[in-house]
C-alpha cells in the first residue's frame, strides 16, 4: 500500500491541532467526498482525545514541544478505489517558529519535510504585520491632522532638518519578523532540503476562516491581500510548489460568540467546519489534502 | 543518539560549561531557547535533539559572498554611495515594498537573507520603540551582502540580485585609492553599479559643490576600471526624493547637479527614488526603474537621461500613487 505523508506545518495556535481534531470526526462519520476512511487504525486514542475536545465546543489544546504525534490513516479517495496509508504528523507550532528563529529544527521535521508528498500550511488568525513608523504616523495624522491656525502656516524645505527622533530602544531579534517572512523561510528551508525535482504540492490554509468570510474575498485573494510576500513567493516558485488556498474553520466559529455557539450545538457535528474553496463553501474538510492523491 | 547542539550565538560556549555569554539562565536566553533538552516518549529525559542547521540567513560577508552564487546564477549590484545617503534605507525599503505587494511586474522570488533584511529594516518597524524611521549605519568592518531573488511576472525571467551593501569610508578609498581599495574586487565584478546621491544634499549650497566632485571622480574611477561601460551604464541614484517638495525650485537645482555627475561618468543613466513618506515624490517612488535596470539582460543604448521632477511627478500622479 502507497504511504502519503503529508507535513502539517504552521506557527503555534494557527489551528492545526483543531483541523486534526475535526479532520478525525467527520472522517470517521464518512462525510467527505474527497476523501474516506478505510478502516479504523489500531490505535485512534491521540485523535479520539482532540475529537472529544472538539465535540465539546472546548478549544483544542496545541501540540506542545514535547508531544511528537504522528497518526496513519488508511484513506481511500473513493468508494472502493485504491486505499493509501496517510502519515499525518502533528508537529508542534513552536518547531516551525524555532526553526525560523534559532535557525535549525529537530531531525524528525526535517525528515518529513523531505519525504511529504504534500504540505499544508497553516496561517492562523494572529498575523503579525510588523507596522512601519511611518505608517503609523500617517495614521495618526489622519486622525489628528496638525494644527493649521491659518497665520503660521509652514512651508517643508527640503534642506530643513527633520525633529529630532527618539532612538530606537529594543534590541532586534528574529522574533520581531512578521509572519509571512517566517513563512516564507519556512518553505525556503524545506525546498532546500528536497531534492530539485520533486516538486511538494501546498495547500495553504487559512483558518479561522468565519472571521473573513464576510470580506467576500476567495482565500487566494485574502493571502494576496494579506501575505503578499508569501503569496508572491508561491506564485514565483510554483514549479517547485504548485498551491492552492483554502479558507478552514475547523470549529465553524469563534467560541466566544454566544449566538454562534448557540447555532453550532443545534448542527450536525460534520456540518460545523466551513471549507472556502475558489469561490465554493462546503463542510468538506479533507478538501485542501484531497489534491495530494490526485 | 544524542548530540551537543553549540548555541548560535557566536562565541557562546554553553554546549560545553552551561554558562550563557549574556549572563542569562539558560531557560531564559532566547538564543538558547528550544535547544534545552526534551523529554519525549522514543527519547530518555534529559538528552539534546539532534538539530538540522539552517543557514544563517543573515548578511554574507562580503568575500564570503561565493556561497550564495553555488547554487544559481547571481547578478552583482554595488550599491555605492556616501556614508548617510541612504543605502540601507534604499535596500531596505525594495524589501519593506515587497511586503506590501509586487513592483510593478517584480515579484518576490525569495532570499538568502532574509534575516538580514529583517534586521537592517526593523528601526524602520514601530516595534523598535524608535519615533523615526531609520536604518542603521553600515560600519566599515561590517561590509556584507543581501540576496534577493525576484522574478518578472511579463517575461516569466528570474534574477538572483546579490546587493552589495558596502560602507560608505570602504567606497571613499575606491575613488581615492583605486590601486589598493580593499573593495576593489567586488566592485570589479559588480555587473550594476549605483551610486547614490542624497538629493538634500544636492540643494545644500555648502554641500552640493563637493558632493558633486567626489561623487564625479568616482564615476570617473568606476568607467577607466571598466567596471562601468556602454553596456553597462552607471545607474545615478537619487535619494530622499520624498523631501523635495513638489514643483519646489530645488527639484531644478538637483537636476543640474545629477546631470553633472552623470556626464562625469561617460555613460550613465539616472533615477529619482523615494523610500519614506514627504511632501515630494511618494514611498517606492523610481523602485520599478531601478529593478529594470538592475535586472535588464543588456542595457540600452547609453543615454545621458536626467528624467525631469516635473515628469516624474506626473507619472506617479497618472498611477494613482501619489
Amino acid at each position: 500500500m502507497e504511504t502519503r505523508r503529508i507535513l502539517i506545518a504552521g506557527l503555534p495556535e494557527s489551528g492545526k491541532t483543531t483541523f486534526l481534531a475535526a479532520l478525525w470526526h467527520t472522517l470517521k462519520h464518512g462525510k467527505h467526498p474527497s476523501l474516506q476512511l478505510a478502516r479504523i487504525p489500531d490505535n485512534a486514542a491521540y485523535l479520539t482525545s482532540l475529537s472529544m475536545q472538539w465535540l465539546s465546543f472546548e478549544v483544542v489544546k496545541h501540540t506542545t514541544h514535547e508531544t511528537k504525534r504522528s497518526t496513519l490513516l488508511q484513506v481511500e479517495t473513493m468508494p472502493g478505489g485504491p486505499t493509501f496509508d496517510l502519515e499525518l504528523p502533528d508537529l508542534s507550532g513552536e518547531s516551525f517558529s524555532n526553526g525560523f528563529e534559532l535557525r535549525g529544527w529537530e531531525t524528525h521535521v526535517s525528515e518529513s519535510s523531505c519525504t511529504s508528498t504534500g504540505l499544508a500550511l497553516f496561517v492562523g488568525p494572529k498575523i503579525v504585520d510588523m507596522m512601519l513608523i511611518d505608517d503609523a504616523i500617517n495614521i495618526a495624522d489622519k486622525i489628528a491632522p496638525p494644527i493649521d491656525d491659518g497665520n503660521t502656516t509652514h512651508q517643508v524645505t527640503a534642506t530643513e532638518k527633520p525633529q529630532k527622533a527618539t532612538t530606537p530602544s529594543k534590541k532586534w531579534s528574529a522574533s520581531d519578523s512578521p509572519t509571512q517572512t517566517y513563512l516564507v523561510d519556512i518553505l525556503q528551508q524545506i525546498s532546500r532540503e528536497r531534492p530539485r525535482y520533486r516538486p511538494l504540492r501546498v495547500s495553504v490554509i487559512a483558518s479561522a476562516w468565519d472571521k473573513w468570510m464576510n470580506s467576500s474575498l476567495t482565500p487566494e485573494k485574502w493571502l494576496e491581500r494579506t501575505m503578499p510576500l508569501l503569496w508572491q513567493y508561491l506564485e514565483s516558485n510554483s514549479a517547485r510548489f504548485p498551491w492552492k488556498a483554502y479558507g478552514v474553520s475547523a470549529q465553524g466559529g469563534d467560541y466566544l460568540n454566544a449566538e454562534r455557539v448557540r447555532q453550532l450545538e443545534e448542527m450536525d457535528p460534520c456540518e460545523r467546519p466551513i471549507v472556502a474553496s475558489g469561490t465554493g463553501v462546503s463542510n468538506d474538510l479533507a478538501l485542501p489534502l484531497a489534491w495530494f492523491f490526485e | 543518539m544524542s548530540a551537543t547542539v553549540p548555541c548560535p550565538q557566536p562565541e557562546c560556549k554553553a554546549h560545553e560549561d552551561g554558562k550563557c555569554i549574556e549572563g542569562l539562565d539558560l531557560s531564559t536566553c532566547p538564543h538558547w531557547k528550544g535547544r534545552t533538552a526534551h523529554s519525549t516518549p522514543d527519547d530518555e529525559p534529559g538528552r539534546l535533539e539532534d538539530l538540522v542547521d539552517w543557514p544563517s540567513g543573515k548578511g554574507v560577508a562580503a568575500e564570503e559572498r561565493g556561497v550564495l552564487s553555488r547554487a544559481r546564477q547571481t547578478r552583482t549590484v554595488l550599491v555605492a554611495g556616501e556614508p548617510f545617503t541612504g543605502k540601507t534605507t534604499l535596500i531596505g525599503a525594495l524589501y519593506i515594498a515587497f511586503h506590501r505587494g509586487s513592483i510593478g511586474p517584480f515579484r518576490f522570488a525569495g532570499s538568502e537573507t532574509l534575516l538580514g533584511f529583517e534586521e537592517r529594516c526593523f528601526r524602520a518597524r514601530l516595534a523598535s520603540g524608535g519615533s523615526s524611521a531609520e536604518t542603521a549605519h553600515t560600519p566599515v568592518k561590517q561590509s556584507t551582502v543581501l540576496h534577493l531573488a525576484i522574478d518578472n511576472m511579463n517575461t516569466g525571467a528570474r534574477k538572483d540580485l546579490v546587493l552589495a551593501d558596502i560602507s560608505g569610508e570602504l567606497l571613499k578609498e575606491i575613488y581615492e585609492s583605486p590601486g589598493t581599495a580593499r573593495m576593489m574586487p567586488i566592485a570589479l565584478e559588480s555587473e550594476r553599479v549605483a551610486l547614490l546621491l542624497d538629493a538634500r544634499r544636492l540643494v545644500d549650497k555648502r554641500q552640493r559643490h563637493a558632493l558633486v566632485a567626489r561623487s564625479s571622480q568616482l564615476a570617473r574611477v568606476l568607467y577607466e576600471k571598466r567596471i562601468t561601460s556602454t553596456e553597462r551604464p552607471l545607474l545615478v541614484v537619487v535619494t530622499k526624493c520624498d523631501f523635495l517638495p513638489q514643483e519646489s525650485a530645488e527639484w531644478d537645482e538637483v537636476r543640474n547637479q545629477t546631470q553633472k555627475v552623470t556626464e562625469a561618468a561617460t555613460f550613465a543613466t539616472s533615477v529619482f527614488t523615494a523610500a519614506r513618506r514627504g511632501p515630494g515624490l511618494p514611498p517606492g517612488a523610481g523602485f520599478e526603474e531601478l529593478l529594470n535596470q538592475w535586472t535588464a539582460p543588456t542595457l540600452t543604448a547609453p543615454t545621458l537621461r536626467t528624467a525631469s521632477p516635473a515628469r516624474a511627478f506626473d507619472l506617479y500622479d497618472a498611477r494613482g500613487e501619489g
